[in-house]
């Protein structure tokens, strides 16, 4: 492998991390700060990115089986796909959220798959199980060279994600995250606190929705791609075993958690086999996939990178005596 | 200030509470006392809006508050603390306190997010009163340990502290003074009473009938459901039929 490819080869890699990074930001959203058990996750990434798609394709000929395309620029995908997820979120939410643990899990898991089998079903709207192809990527004409849009997608990537993780990261020390660990800590407790538990629940799964869309845009540009088999539920298993694996509660964590993962599955194309091993090789994927979440969950359960507390900081000598004279009437107003 | 009125709470075929009725006036100390079992706690959880009343109404200051949602009924500055004060666990004693305040500016994403001057007055003016009230129960020092590492003890008193955040008009007490320690005790005593001296009006549920004499303006009695007796702690104990629901009929 040349060095130009060997780059190619790992920048690939990275926007893979990327996508999936953005997934496991916004699941730690709803998981690790609200506590919400959510199976759905290739649900609202699916709706995005059909939403881009949809918004970006061509307008329909009769030649073609979907009846929609808006043929607008790819900016309007990126704006267009979390308004979508994140409203589909807000739909599935409304019933959803009534159930807590695991069947909310149940229910999202199943928006996800009712999702899969529309997308390959109703071919007036998604072009069933053929999708689209050649799909415009940003930016793609101002490039060349194909290797250096990859750095620039690379680049692209990993700019949203920074922003997402820096976004996520000051709500969740800000007041509005400190509610939703509240929420997830004790509903009833919360409600004891004048929290509108539901209303919070709401606003974390449409903004980790919303979040999956923009992820989605990521992923069906950089594929150039749409097909159904895109929105398998492994796409769900490996953004949680990513989180689990990273540490729930850390945003930090999502992020590292799937750059282990990912990376991990990634070296297993470089085993070399004879031909009638290679099936057997294929399966390593899995296995290492099962093989480091079996040892996290041993040896680091709560991940690599725990959950953190807000440390107060200590008081100096004045500050300390000006609460104690406050103490004796602080029970008080 | 607030009153139950006729509040029947069945659970199936249980009934937990039947048609009782008391009145909390503003700025007392009232007691809720019974045997086990008697359904003080469920009365409590029908005020705080846990659940809805299966009869009866609660008014809280000219307005019906059964029905509402628990979040809105404590958002109305009536605040509860819990038997088993299990709190936020996985989050800081000060964080615990912090998150607690009503109407919170920066609870919403936008303004969570901006954190303007607003938010963060209001978040340095909570912290100066959580600090306050910690320092008031000598737990300041205590204030960046996790909840679920606290004693028995320190989970109560932080729990006491944080429905305080609340900066509640009344507030319930389930138990306050179980698993304290008699020193402890007294010390919650007069936490209490001044309490009541600034203005605060309380309803306490205790099984320390000592602890409930001591405290306690007024005391209503419930046995299996039902308000058996109310009055001063004085007319109280020497009313025969509590006497006959806590000790048995004599023979």
């Amino acid at each position: 492998m040349g060095n130009v490819n060997l780059g190619v080869f790992i920048s690939g890699i990275v926007v893979v991390i990327g996508i999936y990074a953005i997934l496991a930001l916004s699941l730690n959203l709803k998981f690790g700060t609200t506590g919400l058990i959510d199976l759905g996750v290739v649900g609202y990434f699916a709706v995005g990115a059909y939403a881009f798609v949809l918004v970006t394709a061509p307008h329909a000929s009769d030649l073609n089986a979907y009846r929609i395309g808006l043929d607008l620029p790819l900016w309007a995908g990126f704006i267009a796909a979390p308004i979508a997820s994140g409203l589909v979120a807000l739909l599935v939410g409304l019933p959803a959220l009534r159930l807590s643990g695991e069947y909310l899990a149940i229910a999202t898991y199943a928006f996800a798959e009712v999702l899969r089998a529309v997308a390959t079903n109703e071919e007036w709207l998604t072009n069933g199980v053929v999708g689209f192809n050649n799909l415009k990527q940003p930016f793609r004409d101002q490039f060349a060279s194909g290797g250096m849009y990859q750095y620039f997608y690379m680049a692209l990537v990993l700019a949203t994600l920074l922003l997402i993780f820096l976004g996520l990261s000051r709500l969740h020390w800000g007041p509005f995250g400190r509610a939703l660990r509240a929420v997830r800590e004790n509903e009833e407790v919360a409600l004891a606190v004048g929290k509108n538990v539901t209303r919070f629940r709401m606003k974390s799964f449409v903004l980790g929705g919303a979040i999956s869309g923009l992820a989605a845009c990521f992923y069906v540009t950089y594929a150039s791609l749409i097909v159904p088999t895109m929105f398998v539920p492994e796409v769900t298993w490996t953004v949680w075993i990513a989180l689990v694996i990273g540490g729930t509660g850390n945003y930090k964590g999502a992020i590292l958690g799937t750059a282990v993962l990912v990376t991990a599955q990634e070296l297993t194309r470089f085993f070399q086999a004879s031909a009638d091993l290679a099936p057997m090789l294929a399966a390593s994927r899995f296995i290492a996939m099962g093989l480091i979440l079996i040892l996290i969950i041993r040896f680091r359960p709560k991940g690599i990178l725990p959950e953190r507390h807000t440390i107060d900081p200590a008081l100096s000598p004045a500050q300390a005596s000006s609460i104690a004279s406050g103490a004796g009437s602080a029970a008080t107003d | 200030m607030l009153e139950v009125r006729e509040v029947s709470k069945f659970f199936g075929g249980i009934r937990a509470v039947q048609g009782a009725s008391l009145e909390v006036p503003q700025n007392t100390i009232t007691g809720l006392i019974g045997p086990n079992g008697a359904g003080k706690t469920t009365l409590f959880n029908v005020i705080a809006g846990v659940f809805p009343p299966s009869k009866g109404e609660v008014w809280f200051k000219d307005e019906k508050i059964s029905g509402l949602p628990a979040w809105a009924i404590s958002g109305r500055g009536i605040a509860r603390t819990f038997q088993t004060p299990h709190g936020f666990p996985q989050m800081t004693v000060m964080e615990n306190l912090m998150v607690s305040p009503l109407r919170q500016r920066g609870e919403g994403i936008v303004r969570g997010f901006l954190r303007g001057g607003e938010v963060r007055a209001q978040e340095s003016e909570h912290r100066k009163r959580a600090l306050e009230l910690l320092s008031s129960v000598r737990m300041i020092d205590r204030r960046n340990e996790l909840v679920v590492n606290l004693s028995a003890g320190e989970a109560r008193l932080v729990e006491l502290v944080r429905q305080l955040m609340l900066d509640p008009e009344i507030l319930l007490l389930d138990e306050p003074a179980a698993g304290i320690n008699p020193a402890l005790c007294d010390a919650l005593l007069d936490l209490l009473k001044r309490l009541q001296a600034d203005g605060l009006t309380l309803l306490v549920i205790d099984h320390n009938l000592s602890f409930i004499m001591e405290l306690c303006d007024y005391i209503h009695v419930l046995a299996q459901g039902h308000i058996i007796s109310a009055g001063t702690p004085a007319e109280v104990s020497r009313d025969p039929k509590v006497i006959e629901a806590y000790l048995g009929k004599s023979a």
